[in-house]
C-alpha cells in the first residue's frame, strides 16, 4: 500500500486530493494536511469583501468530502519534512503532534503572505487584504463603514494594488477596485471616492503575464488598451512601475523605475503583499538542513525547471518552465500551485538605479494551480500503478481563462474575460511579439462575464465538494 | 443600449465564451 501526503488544500492540493482519493483512496493511503478545516473558494472573496456575498457561500468543511473519497484529513500544519526518511511532522490544530510517513509528497501549501517585507503593510499594519477569509471579513467591515460615512458626505482616497516591488496577483486587486467602483456607483456615492491603482506592473494591463495581445481583424488589441479603457470609464487613476516599501497611517511610500522616491496619500488601501513559500524545516537523517536541495531563497519548492537563467534567455526557452513539478533531488516530492518555484518572472524585470527590482512575480491563478494539481496527482497515480509518469504540462503550454468580476449583478453587472494561450509566452512556437496564439488569446467585457463568473462559482463549488460528475468539470 | 448590456447579445457572447473556454481547457485535459 502506497502512502501519499498532500500539504495544503487550496486549488492545487484539493484538486490533487480529489483525483488521488477517487483513483487510489480505497487501496492506498491518501492524507491531506491543511491549516484550515475548510476549503475556501478564493475567487469569490471579492464579492464577500464588498458585502455582496455571505462568507458561508465561499467555504465548506473538508472532512465530509474527504470521507467520501477515502482521504484522511489532518487539521494542522506541517513543520518539518524529512526527505531521506520520508516522513513529515505535523502540528495539529488541537495541539498534538503527528509523524506521518509517505511514499509520495505533494507540497501545495499556497503562499506565506509576507506582509513583514513592507513596513506597515497588512492587517497588522495600516492596509487591508483580500487574501484570506479573516482578512476579507476585516476588509468588508471597513468597506461597509466607509460606505456609511460616504453617505453622510465624507470623501475617501482609496488605493488598490500591490504592496511590494515583487508582489503578484494583480488580477485580484483589479477585481477589487472594479467591484468597489461598481458598488459605490450603485449606492450613489461614487463621487465620494478618489480611486487609485498603484502597482509594480511594467505597463498598465500587464497583470504579471507580460500583458496580452489579441488579433482583431488587422489590428492588434492589447491588454494595456483594455485596462486603460476600463480605468478611464471608471474614473480610476493609475500609478504603475512602483515598488512599495513602506506604509504609514497616511501615505504609501514607493520607488519608481527611475529610482525616484514618492508617496501616495490614502484613507483606505488594499495592497497585495509579497508571496513566499510557507516556512518549514527540511532535515536529512542526521538532522542537517537540506533546504538548499528542496527550496529556493523564497522558500518555494524547487522542481524540474531550469533556474538561474537571465530574463532574455528564459524568454527564449519555454522548456525552462517545469513539466512535471518534481523535485530533482528527491523525485518522490512534488509541488503544485503557488508552492512551486518558477524559473523567473513572466513580465520583464526592471532594476532601478537604487538597486530595487520592480517586477510582478508570475501569477498562479486557480486554473493554473488546479491544472498543476491534476498533472501531479495523475503522475503519482501512474507511478503507483505502473512506475512511469505519462502527464506533463508546462506553463508555456497551459491555457488560462481569467474572469475578473466588475460588478456581481446578473442584471447589470459585468466581468472582464481574458483567455490566454499559453500562460507563459512561447516565442519558439509563436514567433510574434506576444509569444502567444493571437487568435485564441481573447479579451472582452460585458454582462456575459458576470454570468460566467457566477456559473464558475456554482460549478466549482460542486466540483470541490466532490459531488457527482465532479471530474468532468475542468479545472 | 450598448452591446455590453444588451441581454440578447450578451447571451450570444455567453455561449461563445463557454465554447472558447471549453475548447481551450480541452487541450489541458489531454495533457
Amino acid at each position: 500500500m502506497a502512502k501519499v501526503i498532500i500539504i495544503g488544500a487550496g486549488f492545487a492540493g484539493h484538486t490533487a486530493a480529489l483525483y488521488l482519493g477517487s483513483a487510489l483512496g480505497k487501496k492506498h493511503e491518501i492524507i491531506v494536511v491543511n491549516k484550515y478545516d475548510y476549503f475556501l473558494f478564493v475567487p469569490s472573496l471579492i464579492w464577500v469583501s464588498i458585502d455582496h456575498m455571505k462568507p458561508e457561500k465561499v467555504h465548506f468543511p473538508l472532512a465530509p468530502v474527504y470521507k467520501k473519497l477515502h482521504v484522511n484529513f489532518v487539521h494542522g500544519r506541517v513543520t518539518e519534512i524529512h526527505p531521506d526518511e520520508q516522513y513529515v511532522l505535523a502540528e495539529e490544530a488541537n495541539g498534538g503532534q503527528k509523524k506521518l510517513s509517505y511514499d509520495y509528497l505533494i507540497n501545495a501549501t499556497g503562499p506565506k503572505l509576507n506582509f513583514e517585507a513592507t513596513e506597515g503593510l497588512g492587517p497588522k499594519g495600516h492596509t487591508y487584504s483580500v487574501c484570506t477569509l479573516d482578512h476579507t471579513l476585516q476588509t468588508r467591515d471597513k468597506v461597509v463603514e466607509m460606505f456609511k460615512r460616504m453617505k453622510k458626505g465624507e470623501s475617501f482616497k482609496i488605493v488598490v494594488g500591490t504592496g511590494h516591488p515583487g508582489a503578484t496577483c494583480q488580477g485580484a486587486a483589479f477585481e477589487f477596485i472594479s467591484n468597489l467602483h461598481k458598488a459605490m456607483e450603485k449606492e450613489g456615492i461614487r463621487d465620494k471616492a478618489h480611486l487609485t491603482w498603484l502597482t509594480n506592473e511594467p505597463a498598465l494591463g500587464d497583470f504579471g503575464v507580460h500583458g496580452l495581445k489579441e488579433r482583431r481583424g488587422k489590428q492588434i488589441y492589447t491588454s494595456e488598451e483594455y485596462a486603460r479603457e476600463i480605468f478611464e470609464e471608471y474614473g480610476i487613476q493609475w500609478q504603475i512601475q512602483k515598488g512599495v516599501y513602506k506604509v504609514d497611517e497616511k501615505n504609501i511610500y514607493w520607488e519608481d523605475w527611475d529610482g525616484n522616491k514618492g508617496e501616495t496619500p490614502y484613507d483606505f488601501a488594499m495592497l497585495i503583499p509579497q508571496f513566499l513559500g510557507v516556512p518549514m524545516k527540511y532535515l536529512d537523517k542526521d538532522g542537517n538542513d537540506v533546504s538548499a536541495k528542496l527550496v529556493n531563497k523564497a522558500g518555494l519548492t524547487l522542481v524540474d525547471a531550469i533556474y538561474g537563467l537571465p530574463y532574455d534567455e528564459l524568454e527564449k526557452n519555454p522548456d525552462a518552465w517545469p513539466a512535471v513539478y518534481q523535485n530533482p533531488d528527491y523525485p518522490n516530492i512534488f509541488a503544485a500551485g503557488i508552492a512551486f518555484a518558477p524559473p523567473g518572472p513572466i513580465s520583464r524585470p526592471h532594476t532601478n538605479p537604487n538597486g530595487m527590482t520592480i517586477v510582478p512575480a508570475p501569477p498562479r491563478t486557480g486554473m493554473v494551480s488546479g491544472i498543476i494539481g491534476r498533472v501531479v496527482a495523475k503522475n503519482i497515480i501512474d507511478l503507483i500503478k505502473s512506475g512511469r509518469m505519462t502527464h506533463k504540462e508546462r506553463m508555456t503550454e497551459m491555457v488560462a481563462a481569467c474572469i475578473a468580476s466588475m460588478g456581481d449583478s446578473l442584471w447589470d453587472g459585468g466581468a472582464g474575460t481574458m483567455i490566454m494561450y499559453p500562460v507563459v509566452p512561447d516565442n519558439r512556437r509563436y514567433p510574434n511579439e506576444a509569444g502567444r496564439d493571437l487568435f485564441v488569446t481573447h479579451m472582452e467585457r460585458g454582462l456575459a462575464g458576470a454570468w460566467m463568473k457566477r456559473m464558475i462559482h456554482t460549478t466549482f463549488m460542486w466540483k470541490f465538494k466532490g459531488r457527482i460528475g465532479w471530474s468532468i468539470i475542468p479545472e | 443600449m450598448s452591446k455590453r448590456t444588451n441581454k440578447l447579445y450578451q447571451l450570444w457572447r455567453f455561449i461563445v465564451l463557454n465554447i472558447k473556454i471549453l475548447k481551450a481547457v480541452d487541450h489541458s485535459k489531454r495533457a
